[in-house]
């Protein structure tokens, strides 16, 4: 039910979105996501500039896309302990 | 494939998912050779398509031609009247559009740089099975 009211909310808009001329709807929701494509065309490009051997190109791209999200995901994760968990520990003046 | 040309294809690869990433994120408004030229300079070192986008942004967008022109409200009071087409990005969209687009143009500068250093036939092995063989081969 949640999903469907979710795809309800939605729809109208992607529905009505033109691709590439306007903005994609909703970014503020799911931007966070983009950190994906971001990491597999960066990993891509630099892998093919040091990368020795071709071969073995796909998997050293693939390793370093899931360490940049890996260390993003934990530079959020130390954020989020910083700033919502330790930061009201402090004692206030 | 002789040359680079299979390094030069995953480098494609890469900076493309990039760019064709921020535009559909940001439409093409995010790339703007007069409003954004700072980013712009960036965007640029994607070569041709950098600028193809940002002369379909000025001939759909700021023509007016694809979307109603609305008007702002000004900045001052006695300020200017400004209208921006009703498909402009902003926000997020504008932001991270803009960013991957620009991520693009600094991976394609570095791709480039590598190209102009690299040896024409390193697409071949350098150590294996398959580099045996064309040792092999070439004597």
């Amino acid at each position: 039910m949640t999903l469907l009211a979710a795809v309800d909310a939605v729809a109208p808009a992607v529905l009505a979105w033109t691709p590439f001329l306007q903005p994609a709807p909703h970014v503020d929701k799911w931007w966070w996501a983009l950190i994906v494509p971001t990491a597999v065309g960066i990993a891509l490009a630099y892998k093919a500039t040091r990368t020795r051997e071709l071969v073995l190109l796909p998997r050293e791209a693939l390793r370093m896309s899931v360490q940049i999200v890996a260390a993003v995901a934990g530079i959020a994760l130390g954020l989020y302990l910083l700033v919502i968990v330790l930061l009201p520990l402090l004692p206030v003046e | 494939m002789a040359g680079n040309v299979r390094r030069g294809l995953y480098a494609m690869a890469g900076v493309l998912l990039l760019f064709v990433t921020g535009v559909a994120v940001g439409g093409i408004d995010c790339v703007d050779r007069t409003e954004d030229r700072l980013w712009f300079i960036g965007q640029a070192g994607s070569g041709p398509i950098a600028f193809g986008v940002s002369y379909a942004n000025d001939a759909l967008l700021k023509s007016g031609s694809a979307a109603p022109m609305i008007e702002m409200p000004p900045s001052r009071p006695d300020g200017p009247k400004v209208t921006v087409s009703a498909f402009k990005g902003i926000a997020h969209a504008n932001d991270f559009g803009t960013l991957l687009v620009f991520l693009a143009g600094l991976l394609n500068v570095c791709v480039m740089l590598d190209a102009a250093v690299r040896e024409p036939s390193s697409d071949e092995p350098v150590s294996g099975r398959r580099a045996g063989e064309r040792k092999a081969g070439a004597a």
